[in-house]
Formats: C-alpha cells, structure tokens, sequence
C-alpha cells in the first residue's frame, strides 16, 4: 500500500528527508502504525520497550519515522527524542474514552516545548475500528487544538492501523504542509 | 502468567517483599538493620550481594520488581506512577534495555556498575570523583561510630564498587493484555568475576519467568543462596596476581599465534606437571573442593565448579546441576573476543587518528559508541574490550598513572536514554579533561552532541567528530521540560512553519592529511590484509609497538623529570593505547636496560669489524647494563615477573630506529618492505630456532617479526661469545651468521673466500627439518687459517646431537681459537675478562630465570639448544669445574647439581664418543667434497 501511494506522491515532492515523531500513550497503536507503514504488515506482539525507528520512504521523500515508547515512565524521555524533529505525530485510542485527557495533557506539555514550536502535527485518531471510537471532529473538538495552536499547523485523522487507513493521508499532509529543503 | 499487581496508590515507599506479597525483612533475616556503610563492607566476602528482578509493567514502563535481600542503598524503588520519587528507575531502565520486544525467546544480557558514595552512604551509577562531589557534603564530618576502629573507617571511606550483570528475556504470553512478558533478574556482586554466574542465572531467569509472581521471590532467595554457596577464593588468587596474568595474557597471545607448535600453556597443564600449577598459581596442588565443600575441578586451563554443597527443593534440578567453567587467565573472561577484532580494529583505526589531532594541552574523548543491530551483550563485550585496550591504565594500578588516576575513565557498556540528564550533569561537573566510554543502543544519542566528543557507529562504521559537526539551528542546548502558556500570538507565521527546527549538518572533512603513526600503520595493514587474525595478535602487535616508542622515548634524552613518563608518552604519542604495565619504575628502568644491552649486542655483532678499543667499551658497556639488570631483579623476588613479562614481548628488531617515531609519517611505508629478511640481519635472526624459522606461520613477513618472542636472548646471547677473541666477529664465532649462510642471501658468500668449503663451514644440514632436531653450532678448537679474518678465528661448526643432556658434557675448555701472534694474544687478553665478566652475569641472569617456575617453562621453549649448551658448559666452567669458585657463586645453583653429576659424566663420555663419530663423518663429507 505504502509503496504504491509514495509512487503517486513521489512526483509531487521534491527529494527530502525529514524526522517525523510519533508520540502517544501506551497502546495507542503507534508501532503498529510504524510497521503497516513500512511493511504493511501488523506487528504488534509486545509492548515497545524504549524506541523504534524506521524509515519510511515515498518517492523522493524520506521519513525517519521515531515511534517511542508511551508508558508512564517512558514519557518525561519524549523530550530527549525532540532536537531536529520536523513533524510531530500524536497517535490517539480513540476509544479510550478514559485516557482522552490524559493524552491531551501529555500533547500539550509536549507542543509547549519550546524545541517543538515549529513543528506541524498531526494527530491521528487511531482505533476508528473499535466500535465506540470517537469521531476525529470529536477527538478534534476535546484537544481544543484551534482554540490554543495559533502559530502551528495541526490537522486531526482519523486511522485505522490494522486496516491502514488514514495513513497515508496523514503523511501526504504532513508532506504538503512541510517545507521542502 | 500471572499479571502484575495493580499500581499503588499511596506515596510510601514500598519494600519489595511487599510487593510480591511474601514477608520478607532485612531484619528478621539477620537480626539486625545494619547501616549502609557496614553493611557495604560486610558484603565483600559473598559471590552476590543483591539479587534484583525488572519487568517491563504495560501501564508504568521499565519497574524494578523486587531487590532481595533489601533495597540496594540509593535505589530504593517503588510503584508509584511517578518516576520522580523513585531511586530505581534508571536501574530499572538498564535492566529492561531498549528494543528487547523485538527478538522474544533469546535472553540478551547488560553489564554495568554501582559506585558507593561515602558522602551519602549510597551507591551511585556515576563514580563519585573529587570534581563531582558535592564540596559542602565532602567536607561534612561524618559520624563515626565510636567503637569504630581506624581501620574500618579508614576502609569505609573507600569507594566500593558493585557489578552488575543483568539478564533479560521476552516471553511471548497471550493471557497478557501486550502479548507478551519482558522480565530480567540481575546478580549485584563485588567480584568482578561475576560475569562466570552467566549460564546459572539463565536458567534461573527461565525458571523466574515461569513461576507466579506470588512465588518468583522465593526463587531469587534460592538463587541468591545458591550462588553464595560457592567459594570462588582460588580463581580471585589467580586473578589477583596482576603480573602472573599479564605474563599468562603475554604467553597466550604467543601460544595462540604458534598454533603449529606445541601450546606453551597446554603444556602447563599437563597432568604429570601439576605441581608447576602449585607453584606457579602458589594454590594447593590437590584441589578437589572449594572451601565449602564445592567440587573443584581443573580442566587444562580451565577450574570447573560445581555446587555439589548446595541443595535446594524449589530450584529446578538444571539448575543445581550447573558447573562453572572459570578460565585462569583474567583476560578470557569476556569471552571469545576474536569476532569483534576487525570491528574493534576499524574503530581504533579512526579513534587513533581523532585523537592524534587533539591538542596536547587539552586531551580529552568523550566516546559514545551506538549499535541497534548486535544484542546489548554483543554492545557491552565490545564497549568493555574497547575499554580494556583504552583503559588499561585505570584498570592496572592506582600509584602509577597519575594522568589518568585524576581523571578516571568513565565506562558504561550501556546506557539508555533515561540516563541522559544523570550523564549531563556528571560530565558538566567534571573540570579539565574527560574519558568516557559509553554504550548505547539508540542512535538518538547522536543528536545529543553535547553529551560527546567522538560518537561511532558500529552499525555503519562511522565515525563523528563532535569538532566536525555544527549545529545550524541556534537552539541547539537542551531545554528543561516544563509547562508554558499556550497562549500564542495568533499569527501564522509562514516562516515560521517552514523553518526546520534542528538541523545537523556535518561538514566535509577538511582534506587535512594527518600523519599516520606507527600503531596506525600497522592497524591499517592488518585490516587491509583481511586475514582475521584474532586478538591475541593484534594485543602482541600493540604491545610491541607500545615498547618500541616507549624505548625512543626513553633513550632520546627526552624524558622530563617533573612529569611522568606515561604522561609524556601519551602527549606525543596520543595512541590511547598504552599497557601500563610497562610504565612502572622498575620497568622503565629494566625496559631501558635491555635496550642498552640490545644496542651492545646489536653493535658488537655487526658486520664491520670494531676497533680493538671500540669492542672492549662496548663490552664493558654490556657487562655494566648486564649489572643493572642484574641488581634490579635481584632487589626484589616480584621484579623477575616484570622482567619476564618485558622479555615476552620486547622487540628485538631495530628496523624502526631509523624513524623518529615521535613525528614520522608512515603512511607511505611499507612494513612488508621493511622487514624483508634480505634488508637486515640480525643476531636474533641468526640465533632464531630454524624450524620455527622456516615455518614463518604468517604470510606476511611483519607479522612474524612482531609476533616472536626473542627478548630472552638479550639474557643470554653473551653466554655465546668466544673468550679467546681477538675482534667483535670472532666474539660471535659460535654463531652461524645466517647471511653467510649457503642457502641464503648473497650478501655474505662474497665475504668467503672460494677456496673454503662450504661444508667445513657449515653442516651439511644447517637447518634441520620437520622433525624438529634443531641442529646448531658448537664451538670447537680447531684452527682455520685459510679462513677470511671475519670467520677465521671462530670456531668450526659441527653438528652435535639433539639432546642438550649430551650437549653439557662439552667441556668450555675446548672452546678456544688460539691467537697466532703475540698481538692478538695481547687482544685476548684484553678482552677476555671482560667476556668472562658478560658471560658470568649472563649465568646469574639465567639462573634468577630459573629460579621461578614459570621461568623454567619460558626457559625451556625460547632458549635455543646452543642456548641451553653454552649456559650449561658456562656454569660449569665458572661456577662448577674449577678447583677454587669464584666470589660471585651463585645462590642454590648448585644444590641439584651434585645429584646429577654422576649421571653428567656418564653422559658425557657417551657423548665424546658421539661427537668423535660426528667428526669422521663430517671429515669425510669435507674429503668428498673436495674431490667434487
């Protein structure tokens, strides 16, 4: 899936590289994302102990995609991952409800960072699947984004990582809205 | 398997018998809390002192499960959500290391260390050091118990340091919420041995994982029991003589590459010389147990344990049936090295020119070395093998090596990201220059540039030099984490969002060429050569290398007297890798003397005949060096060992004397080219046993010279000289110049006269063959005349049994080339008391070597059979024979030497009549040739 959309994108974009950050709590989906992305298949047997990286590559446009860890204690490490990071990915349950605020608490103690000011970020509404999943306009409408992002871009997907959907549009986005070297 | 209990609520510290619900307390375990710091002390006796077990919590991350017997002081952990309040948690972080979901089912080990900080009577990850202490708590008196004696505190207030070898696993477990487990149990021990409890502590991780939480401490109790059941006070005796292993490492290297041979150390330990062990080892000859009662058992060079003194009804019977192979020499203990050679080898090639660029006044490395592809026990084997080579100076000795005593080396073989700002803070609190050697696994570390000077990775074998990378984004210093106003300026700034945040650009490399040394050279030729050569080559290689600069150092004059020699060294050479061994006094003072000695040798034994005057001073120099050797080792018994070790690995080729090796550029040599035999001669050529000669093991002629060992003839080539001499040639008379040889090289047959016959010169067989009869030349009293001046006087050669037995029957007395006139009888007479004088240290020097048994052993395989002959026949001439012995008699020597005299004379007229054939041989082989 990956390659053949990157085919289609590839021509719209220069040659580039960038360091995308995804970031969210624990079994938010995140590595599973990573992987659909650049095996298009589902990996998920444990639970990420520290980092992933891999690269993701579209036609002439590179991501070094850094998956980390979102446990409790692992979090307060997520600011050691941000020097040179260009796009931020905060990947959401959106089905669970219980840990919405908590998720919206973490994303923004990490845009308020002041290495993460330049950002753009995307916000995946992950799980869109389960069924009770919020909306993204819903997951959109608790993080309030609008009302407190005035100098970033930001944009809300809803995903589904099993199935891959919402991926690619994620990173067409962050392509598109990214500053080409 | 049982999920984890829920996260506390409260804010108490939890003990961690607690939280596996079992009653367990420090204090009904042993009667009484003890404090810290008594406790420290009181633990150096046991194999372990802690036994810790981590999980990787879904929820919470990396968390410390339970520490048995008690918290180690200064991680005290707990399962609060927060990590702030928890001591634990970078230990946690290093026992559940980075990415271990990824390969479920294969164990992966980590190694690292805890510090004990007498200031806060905790232990520490960092190495508390007098830049990093705190100045208010150092100088805070600390309450000293009054009973205390001075000894204790005196031993309180040193640092005691624990090792720490971890063992994680991933089970993949369906009944968990994540899909699998992740859980590691590590052993806390103050010996540094520990590592030798590997195969013990995973099969008790594979019992651990599958045992319910409820009743996983139970088998850690048992583990931590089993483990201190064993005595491990032999193998720490072995280890602790730093010579011994040295010498043990030396002799290795060389076993290792002279594989065709017979195996020096195999042959220690061989069952019919045990009692060499005893001696050598100074450990009971008898070992079958351990003090505990443990079955002990030796294995070539390996002692085996067994817990055999250890029952247990919980632990599985794998488990109790485990046996411990310790290797004797210290050096294995990492394990087989050989894999990572080239790898370490492509390293050092780059670090060594990173660090011959660094300014003198300011040497300094911070080393980060990354790798995502090898495991964390792959990562941390190479970072503590690196170690080893740099840092060898921390290791060896703390009065020697003032350079880096200062500034100790600090070694991580891995850490990880939460270590960060703990490692900041360290390096920020350090002054001057800083060493460190850390190992991670996450190339985020990269971009941390401020944590490092130098960073590789062994993945890709790149090199970064932080003097080479620029960060183009202005905020390039980390930031504290906190929480701001979200309220911003409402404003889209286009600029803004397409300026890259951090952007790290590397420059070029400016086209600089730096000089390549002499180590650098011969690195990049071995990795050019692809010949996989293992460790012990490369470690010989370095070794030489080491003493050929520290010999120039020594004797160009330029050694100040107000800074010590390793840190001269290390300023002008700026190799990093240095074996301080060599640096102490007293193998300065020996390294230096057995240079001079060399340079006599060397000098006397050229092909240019010496004036009369020129011989005798040089040979008087020689006697005086030989007399300064000669009274070091005879000041102190442990100074042989010094010697020993410098003789195994002194380079006895004088090729590189030509080069300044303080400032030559080798990088358009050829060391093949330089140390082609036809280039040079050499007496220690000459003298070399022809079989191992011949049968150069190597293909590349470089290799072979660094790699033999030939230092003991700098000993004992003086035993060799002709007393009857009248020039410095016929003082070598007895030895076959290996460039008159027939068979060789042109360069010396043009110095023999046509009408001579080769074979009156040499044997018909000078080199002997496979069957390993190394063949030589005794010395005899018949006269040549028609021989040219530079051979003329010395004496035939012929051809004399194998046996160095029927060798000592020789009388010295027979040695004598006669002087023809009145002159040369005034020339014998000038220099023979001198000769006598060279010869007899070289006695004393010999018999100091075989007073040891490992002496005994270097003896017996690097002394030649003309070597073992004329010692004999030498002693025995000076020491023995004559009716009124010399003053200067020799302690002891003579004790075994009435007991085989009898069987000495028998041998002896077996021989005459031996070498009385020989010469009908030999005479009738010169007729036939003659009639040729």
């Amino acid at each position: 899936m990956g390659s053949s959309v990157s085919k289609a994108l590839g021509k719209l974009f220069g040659s580039r590289e960038m360091k995308i950050l995804m970031l969210g709590l624990d079994n938010a989906g995140k590595t599973t994302i990573l992987y659909k992305l650049k095996l298009n298949k589902i990996k998920t047997s444990a639970p990420t102990v520290g980092f992933n990286v891999e690269t993701v590559s579209f036609k002439n446009v590179k991501f070094n995609m850094w998956d980390v860890g979102g446990q409790e204690r692992l979090r307060p490490l997520w600011r050691h991952y941000f020097p040179g990071t260009t796009s931020l990915i905060f990947v959401i349950d959106s089905q669970d409800k219980d840990r919405l605020n908590e998720a919206k608490e973490e994303l923004y103690s990490i845009i308020s960072e002041k290495e993460m000011e330049n950002v753009v970020l995307l916000v995946w509404a992950n799980k869109q699947d389960l069924k009770g999943a919020l909306k993204p306009q819903e997951i959109s409408d608790f993080l309030e984004l609008g009302d407190n992002l005035k100098n970033q871009m930001w944009c809300v997907i809803g995903s589904n990582a099993l199935a891959g959907q919402g991926l690619v549009e994620g990173l067409s986005w962050i392509s598109t809205n990214t500053a080409k070297k | 398997m049982a999920e984890l209990p829920t996260t506390p609520t409260d804010n108490e510290h939890a003990e961690p018998a607690d939280i596996s619900g079992v009653s367990l307390s420090w204090t009904s375990l042993n009667g009484a809390l003890e404090t810290p710091a008594s406790y420290s002390r009181s633990l150096r006796l046991d194999n372990a002192c802690f036994i810790l077990s981590a999980q990787f919590d879904n929820k919470l991350g990396p968390v410390i499960r339970h520490q048995y017997p008690k918290c180690i002081p200064g991680f005290k952990n707990h399962l609060c959500g927060t990590s702030d309040s928890d001591e634990s948690i970078n230990l946690a972080s290093l026992m559940i290391p980075n990415n271990v979901e990824l390969t479920p089912g294969k164990k992966d080990y980590t190694m690292f260390s805890l510090y004990y900080n007498n200031n806060t009577d905790k232990y520490e990850l960092f190495k508390p050091t007098s830049d990093t202490l705190n100045d208010n708590n150092y100088n805070t008196i600390r309450e000293v118990d009054e009973f205390e004696d001075a000894q204790e505190h005196h031993e309180s207030n040193h640092i005691d340091v624990l090792y720490i070898l971890n063992i994680v696993n991933t089970i993949i477990d369906k009944t968990n919420s994540r899909g699998a487990v992740i859980k590691s149990i590590a052993l806390v021990t103050p010996n540094k041995i520990g590592s030798i409890f590997r195969p013990l502590l995973s099969k008790v991780l594979d019992q651990y994982m599958k045992t319910p939480s409820t009743e996983s401490i139970e088998v850690l109790k048992e583990c931590f029991n089993m483990i201190n059941s064993l005595d491990l006070s032999i193998i720490n005796r072995i280890y602790s003589n730093k010579y011994l292993q040295k010498i043990l490492q030396s002799i290795n290297e060389e076993s290792n590459f002279n594989s065709t041979s017979n195996n020096l150390l195999d042959v220690w330990f061989d069952e019919k010389i045990k009692k060499l062990f005893k001696k050598i080892f100074k450990i009971p000859y008898n070992i079958e147990n351990d003090n505990f009662g443990n079955k002990v058992t030796l294995i070539n060079n390996y002692i085996q344990y067994s817990f055999t003194n250890f029952t247990s009804s919980l632990l599985d019977t794998d488990i109790l049936e485990t046996k411990l192979r310790v290797s004797l020499f210290e050096n294995e203990l990492l394990g087989s090295s050989t894999r990572f050679n080239t790898q370490i080898l492509n390293f050092l090639s780059k670090f060594i020119n990173y660090t011959s660029s660094l300014p003198t006044e300011n040497i300094t490395w911070r080393l980060v070395i990354n790798s995502t592809l090898y495991s964390k026990d792959e990562l941390c084997h190479f970072v503590l093998i690196l170690s080893n080579i740099l840092n060898s100076i921390f290791e060896f000795g703390k009065d020697m090596n003032r350079y880096y005593q200062r500034k100790p080396i600090l070694i991580f073989p891995y850490i990880d990201i939460s270590m960060i700002d703990s490692l900041r803070t360290y390096s920020s609190n350090l002054q001057g220059s800083k060493f460190f050697i850390i190992g991670v696994a996450n190339p985020i570390f990269q971009f941390q540039q401020n944590l490092w000077d130098c960073y590789y990775d062994i993945d890709t074998e790149t090199f970064y030099n932080a003097n080479e990378i620029v960060i183009k984004n202005k905020e390039k210093t980390e930031y504290p984490l906190f929480n701001k106003n979200l309220h911003r300026n409402g404003s889209l700034s286009i600029r803004k969002i397409f300026s890259k945040p951090g952007e790290i650009i590397i420059k070029t490399p400016k086209n600089v060429h730096s000089r390549v040394g002499l180590l650098q050279k011969c690195i990049q030729n071995i990795i050019a050569e692809e010949a996989n050569y293992d460790q012990g080559v490369t470690t010989k290689i370095f070794k030489k290398v080491n003493l050929l600069q520290l010999i120039q150092l020594l004797t160009a004059g330029k050694v100040k007297d107000d800074v010590s020699v390793l840190d001269q060294y290390l300023c002008i050479y700026k190799d990093a890798i240095i074996f301080p061994e060599f640096f102490d006094y007293t193998s300065l003072q020996m390294l230096k003397t057995l240079s001079n000695i060399h340079n006599c040798i060397e000098m006397l034994y050229q092909m240019e005949i010496l004036s009369e005057s020129t011989s005798t001073m040089t040979l008087k120099k020689l006697k005086h060096h030989q007399h300064i050797l000669f009274s070091l080792i005879a000041s102190n018994k442990n100074n042989m060992d010094s010697l020993i070790n410098i003789l195994l690995n002194y380079p006895t080729f004088k090729i590189f004397d030509n080069f300044d090796l303080q400032s030559y550029d080798f990088s358009n040599q050829n060391l093949e080219k330089l140390f082609d035999p036809s280039i040079k001669s050499s007496i220690f050529r000459d003298l070399s046993d022809n079989t191992t000669f011949q049968q150069q093991l190597y293909k590349k002629e470089w290799i072979n010279a660094f790699m033999k060992v030939d230092g003991f003839l700098l000993l004992t080539i003086p035993l060799l000289f002709e007393p009857s001499c009248t020039t410095n040639h016929d003082l070598f008379g007895n030895i076959p110049r290996f460039f008159l040889k027939p068979a060789s090289h042109g360069l010396g047959r043009s110095k023999l006269t046509r009408t001579i016959s080769l074979k009156r010169l040499f044997p018909l067989n000078p080199v002997s063959s496979n069957n390993g009869n190394s063949n030589f030349f005794a010395p005899s009293d018949h006269s040549i005349t028609e021989l040219p001046d530079n051979i003329r006087r010395s004496s035939l050669p012929m051809n004399l049994p194998h046996s160095s037995k029927s060798s000592t029957s020789l009388s010295t007395q027979s040695i004598k080339s006669v002087p023809e006139t009145s002159q040369e009888q005034d020339k014998v007479n000038s220099f023979k008391p001198v000769i006598e004088r060279c010869k007899k240290y070289s006695i004393k020097l010999v018999h100091y070597l075989l007073k040891r048994p490992l002496g005994q052993i270097l003896y017996s395989k690097f002394a030649t059979e003309q070597i073992k002959f004329a010692f004999e026949t030498s002693k025995k001439l000076y020491y023995d024979n004559t009716p009124n012995k010399p003053n200067d008699t020799l302690t002891k020597v003579d004790a075994s030497k009435n007991k085989d005299k009898d069987k000495t004379r028998s041998e002896l007229l077996k021989e005459i009549s031996i070498i009385g054939e020989r010469f009908k041989v030999t005479a009738a082989s010169n007729d036939t040739m003659n009639i040729l």
